[in-house]
């Protein structure tokens, strides 16, 4: 939530202002979106899987590294799973789901996104960004569910697969942030036609390094079902060290004007 | 979808209660230390209180530094409770109008500098007097800023009376002005003592809020600021400095901000600020409209600018003949060698200082016919506070003993 909240406003300022930006800037805008979303609803569903904790109530997790996935088709199993699940199970399946030929197939799917998409809000951007994410699927044939890799340092082709899909979902997020689909393939627009502006300053570097480290975090820990898993066996000081620091960070970086979470629109 | 499961810990609740409470005791016993001194202080009181304490006790200064300021709550509330009969609005730069300018009617005086930050505001300031939100006053001075006027940009919103903002009560003000005092490396353990008479750092003025009580730069009881610390570093220095940060010579260099290029006045603008004039001149108010000054410095810089000239001609020209021609007076000067002064009666590039409010006030006084109360303000005395030999350029210091009397 503390990232999600520092990298909001320049998020905010970047989609207000992207008619003035050139495309390097634009770029940063649609990663420190794709940075913010995450973390603001990964975010809010693990203080929410927390305070059910405390219920006594354990609930499944909603996220699981998405953006460290090798193809659209693991993202959408990492990403928000009781959605994506609740889509596959109550939607798509009933449809027919794989089973009924190729044709009904790629129906069934876009019908799914479309509907996932409306889901997010009676806007054609959201039914454009299920269409998009519809699209990403069409060349997946193989459905194998991928391994995760163990490898602290991936391979070339492992490293690739990430990046790429990394980047087709943050191409996909334009359109779920922006407030028009004219506003979405404008911004888009323009990083192709003008994407480095020499006079143009400031490349949001604080929001940038913020994000960065965050997710070279979860790069470390992606085996673990939560981040802070991995100092579960440390002696009781270094932990205590390790929350204070965390509590320390929420205090002095969080932003404790009123930031609403992303998905409450939803 | 969520799978759920009855949670069977190994640990009983009691057990994790007391962790977490050891784990957050330190941090609220932290947060108890500063929260005593942000309350001790006065940083925390709610604005209602400070206007409440301030009509109770004259002498108290006032200004938070680490909880928002906002001016135009404050302000608004100030002139609500004053209910004085001569009244100044505008932005801060009309903060240097004291109430001892208008001897005898000292206490029929009020600031409300910062009230007003745009034509928006003029507006809602406008209906604030209309509807009785604000008490009338009988003389309204209203300081005009020439970005107010600028072409190429639409009036914006104005403040609104039944939302004014305060973070009193927030808790996200709380967590930023402990930690921001942790920053700073402030641990002020004299403030935990409740009670005590806290005073400014170099007049010794009763204070409240930590901009007032570090720094002496504070809101009067009767809205005007004090500059204590511009003061001590004039002393230090008895030189003009522009004090703003960036400093205004440089953002006019640059066109930023407020002098941004433009063409010049925007004529929907004059009209919009007339209408709103004038429905107060249907109320019963005497409305003077005043110019703040610009440094010697800044206005040459300006007026050698292409794409700031016009603008700032019609500012002092066209502007004045057109609020002449619809029967309202005005006041003001360009900078401070139009009366002989220099800048050194300038707090910064755009802040005239109390010394140098006096001096334009005297000269337009002099020449000037009212039938208010305006007519009969002591202009002797007025001219005598600039003549004392004790006062500074950028403000009357803190020997205030000789305006003792008059209160």
């Amino acid at each position: 939530m503390v990232v999600a909240d520092q990298v909001a406003s320049h998020v905010e300022f970047i989609f207000t202002h992207y008619q003035e930006l050139d495309g390097i800037r634009l770029m940063i805008g649609l990663f420190l979106f794709s940075v913010q979303i995450y973390c603001d609803f990964s975010g809010y569903s693990d203080i929410a899987i927390g305070v059910a904790r405390l219920f006594g109530i354990r609930l499944s997790r909603n996220f699981a590294y998405p953006y460290f996935s090798r193809n659209i088709i693991e993202f959408w199993r990492r990403w928000n799973i009781s959605l994506s699940f609740w889509f596959r199970d109550y939607v798509y399946i009933p449809l027919g789901g794989n089973r009924m030929g190729t044709a009904r197939k790629t129906y069934n799917l876009f019908a799914t996104f479309m509907l996932c998409g409306l889901w997010h809000g009676a806007n054609w951007t959201y039914v454009a960004w299920g269409t998009l994410n519809a699209l990403y699927y069409l060349p997946i044939q193989s459905k194998k569910k991928a391994k995760v890799p163990t490898k602290t340092i991936p391979d070339l082709r492992e490293a690739l697969s990430i990046c790429f899909t990394f980047f087709m979902v943050m191409i996909a997020w334009t359109f779920f942030r922006a407030p028009t689909i004219a506003d979405a393939v404008n911004y888009l627009g323009r990083i192709m036609t003008n994407f480095w502006d020499p006079t143009q300053r400031g490349y949001f570097g604080v929001a940038v390094l913020t994000s960065l480290c965050l997710l070279f975090v979860e790069w470390i820990s992606r085996h673990q079902v939560h981040l802070l898993q991995i100092c579960c066996h440390w002696p009781v000081y270094f932990r205590w060290l390790l929350y204070y620091s965390l509590v320390w960070l929420l205090f002095f970086h969080g932003n404790f004007g009123y930031v609403p979470f992303i998905y409450f629109q939803f | 979808m969520f799978r759920l499961s009855t949670f069977n810990s190994e640990n009983s609740p009691f057990i994790f209660s007391l962790r977490v409470t050891i784990f957050l005791l330190p941090i609220l016993l932290v947060g108890i230390f500063y929260e005593i001194i942000l309350w001790n202080s006065g940083e925390s009181w709610p604005i209602s209180r400070i206007v409440e304490e301030q009509s109770r006790n004259p002498d108290l200064v006032w200004r938070r530094n680490y909880f928002s300021q906002f001016a135009e709550t404050y302000k608004f509330l100030l002139v609500k409770q004053a209910r004085k009969e001569i009244l100044v609005v505008g932005s801060s730069r009309v903060l240097n109008f004291r109430s001892i300018f208008f001897h005898p009617f000292e206490g029929m005086f009020m600031n409300g500098g910062r009230l007003l930050s745009n034509l928006g505001d003029v507006a809602s300031f406008a209906d604030s007097l209309e509807t009785g939100a604000l008490p009338k006053p009988e003389v309204l001075i209203v300081g005009l800023d020439p970005w107010w006027l600028k072409q190429g940009s639409r009036v914006p919103r104005g403040f609104d009376p039944a939302n004014l903002p305060e973070d009193a009560w927030e808790v996200g003000a709380h967590v930023s002005a402990i930690t921001g005092l942790i920053s700073n490396g402030s641990f002020p353990f004299q403030l935990l003592k409740p009670g005590q008479n806290l005073l400014t750092p170099f007049c010794n003025r009763p204070a409240r809020g930590l901009a007032a009580l570090f720094n002496g730069s504070a809101y009067r009881s009767d809205g005007s600021t004090l500059h204590e610390k511009v003061y001590a570093d004039f002393l230090e220095n008895p030189k003009y400095r522009d004090r703003e940060n960036p400093p205004i010579i440089e953002r006019v260099r640059a066109l930023n901000g407020r002098f941004k290029p433009c063409p010049g006045i925007d004529p929907q603008k004059i009209d919009f600020l007339l209408k709103h004039l004038e429905n107060l001149r249907h109320l019963g108010i005497e409305i003077v409209v005043f110019f703040p000054p610009f440094s010697d410095e800044v206005a040459a810089e300006i007026s050698e600018i292409a794409e700031l000239r016009k603008w700032w001609k019609d500012y002092w020209d066209l502007v004045p003949e057109i609020l002449t021609a619809r029967g309202f007076q005005i006041f003001g000067v360009s900078n401070p060698s139009v009366l002989g002064l220099d800048d050194r009666y300038m707090l910064d590039g755009f802040h005239p200082s109390e010394v140098l409010v006096a001096a334009i006030l005297v000269d337009w006084l002099e020449n000037v016919s009212s039938s208010s109360i305006l007519a009969s303000i002591d202009i002797g005395w007025l001219k005598s506070l600039s003549k004392n030999p004790r006062i500074l350029p950028v403000g009357f210091g803190c020997d205030i003993s000789e305006f003792a009397k008059y209160k």
